[in-house]
């Protein structure tokens, strides 16, 4: 058995209320809450999520004893006995009890797909059962609904769903870049591609996003070789903006992650393809052909996504000043393109830009 | 052949600061003196000059040198019809100036606006949430 493990968020704000190992986890949860709120009444959007729920491990790897032990009940490790709290069914209420905590689980189909924590409470001395008599009075009287997942569960659900689906979308991105810059090197000279990639959707409808192609040729360099790769993307025309941005940075990045090391043309009679070119050693090209051939990517080799900030980069000064101000673009006497920061000075500079900074000095 | 190269390794040093101390006689407002300005930091900071008027057509080299792309890119934009060229001689190709520039203003605003996605990514990825359903 092996099921989505799922906290209601009032089970997790209101019912476990202290013994927290991380307290600003809890803080965190609450806040978190509230957005939803703010989502579920129409007043935010899914967007307004985002950061806190990266910032966060699952509901169910949440910092509570309650919530440890509930995920490893579920888990799917072991053979755990199984106790109904008082016969009540339709739906059934799993016991959970760990030191002073008692709470009650349900993986009933009424409760939607996996299994829920739904309530939760401490035991007070001198009786064992405090926590499960007053839960069984409370669905009697009241009815199991007012514990069962709601609205604000399934916001969260749905734009944790997304996240998962965007990453494992960036991922498989990673992963036809690689396998286009593999079969590439091996055909010098001549254009991989089109792949045509999708936009990630909740649905299984498929939007075309943008067409992806590789090009790879070898450029002697002294005694060694170098390869110009050239990454070609055509946007369909209902593609989304955001999502043409994201497919580049995450290729991009796939192959190399330095984004000063890259150089963007307008492609195409229309304008709106792209192609973007930077300079490989072998050592690029080895790491395709790995993934390539074992067909997933390594572990460490997740989620990558362009390194800022790998050198500093010089300016014309005029141009910094402004740029450092509106935050704006400027481009770097090397020609690379950038918002400048002000943690630069503990960074290496860029060859080509120290080279045209000294002869500017003098 | 009436555009010409000006590699910045044949200009001297003296001859940089001749044409700086002429630039700073012009009124601040000036083209002439932003155009020279501009010839002057690009000779000191060691970058070729390529110098055409507006009529006039460049070779793929000097249209590479002047996108900061290599020439096989620049070749690879030519066949994609990004960028008009004519061809003369047998198969040699020639770019308009004045395309070049268009080309060029179009490429460095989408430069522009890729470094601020860049530097915005966090927000962008969050908003992507929004057109998932």
């Amino acid at each position: 058995m092996n099921m989505r493990r799922r906290v209601t968020l009032r089970c997790l704000v209101d019912d476990l209320d202290t013994d927290w190992s991380d307290e600003g986890q809890h803080r965190f949860i609450v806040s978190l809450r509230q957005k939803v709120a703010d989502v579920v009444a129409g007043d935010a959007k899914d967007s307004s999520l985002g950061r806190d729920l990266r910032a966060l491990p699952g509901m169910n790897l949440l910092a509570h004893p309650l919530v440890t032990h509930f995920e490893n009940q579920f888990a799917g490790v072991g053979d755990h006995q199984r106790e109904n709290i008082g016969n009540l069914s339709d739906p059934h209420w799993w016991k959970q009890k760990t030191g002073r905590w008692r709470g009650a689980a349900s993986d009933h189909s009424r409760l939607g797909d996996g299994v829920w924590l739904c309530a939760g409470g401490r035991r007070t001395a001198g009786s064992n059962d405090d926590f499960y008599a007053v839960f069984k009075s409370n669905v009697l009287s009241y009815g199991p609904e007012g514990y069962f997942p709601a609205a604000e569960d399934a916001v969260l659900l749905r734009a944790e769903n997304k996240i998962h689906l965007l990453d494992a979308w960036k991922l498989q991105l990673q992963l036809v870049a690689n396998v286009l810059l593999a079969d590439a090197a091996s055909h010098p000279g001549t254009t991989i591609g089109p792949v045509e990639i999708t936009t990630p959707n909740l649905s299984s409808r498929e939007d075309a996003l943008a067409g992806l192609s590789v090009c790879v040729e070898e450029m002697p360099a002294g005694d060694d070789v170098m390869y110009a790769c050239l990454v070609i993307v055509e946007p369909s025309m209902s593609a989304n903006r955001l999502f043409v941005t994201q497919l580049i940075e995450t290729v991009t990045a796939a192959i190399q992650v330095d984004p000063a090391e890259w150089r963007m043309a307008l492609h195409g009679p229309e304008g709106r393809a792209t192609s973007h070119e930077a300079a490989l050693d072998r050592s690029h090209l080895d790491r395709a052909r790995q993934i390539r051939q074992a067909g997933q990517l390594e572990e460490d080799e997740e989620a990558r996504s362009l390194t800022l900030g790998v050198n500093a980069h010089y300016s014309r000064r005029e141009r910094l000043t402004d740029a450092s101000v509106a935050g704006s673009p400027v481009e770097a006497i090397c020609g690379y393109w950038f918002v400048p920061t002000a943690d630069h000075e503990t960074r290496d500079v860029c060859a080509e830009c120290h080279e045209g900074h000294e002869a500017l000095a003098t | 052949m009436t555009t010409q190269t000006l590699p910045a390794a044949s200009v001297p040093a003296t001859e940089i600061e001749h044409l700086e101390t002429f630039q700073k006689t012009l009124p601040t407002a000036s083209t002439l003196r932003h155009a020279l300005s501009k010839i002057t930091d690009d000779l000191k900071s060691g970058s070729d000059l390529v110098v055409a008027s507006g009529e006039e057509t460049l070779t793929p080299s000097q249209a590479a040198k002047i996108l900061g792309i290599s020439r096989g890119h620049l070749y690879k934009v030519l066949d994609s019809g990004a960028l008009a060229f004519d061809i003369v001689g047998e198969r040699d190709r020639r770019i308009n100036h004045a395309d070049l520039v268009d080309y060029q203003t179009r490429l460095q605003r989408a430069r522009a606006e890729q470094a601020r996605d860049l530097a915005h990514r966090d927000s962008i990825e969050d908003e992507l949430l929004d057109h998932m359903d």
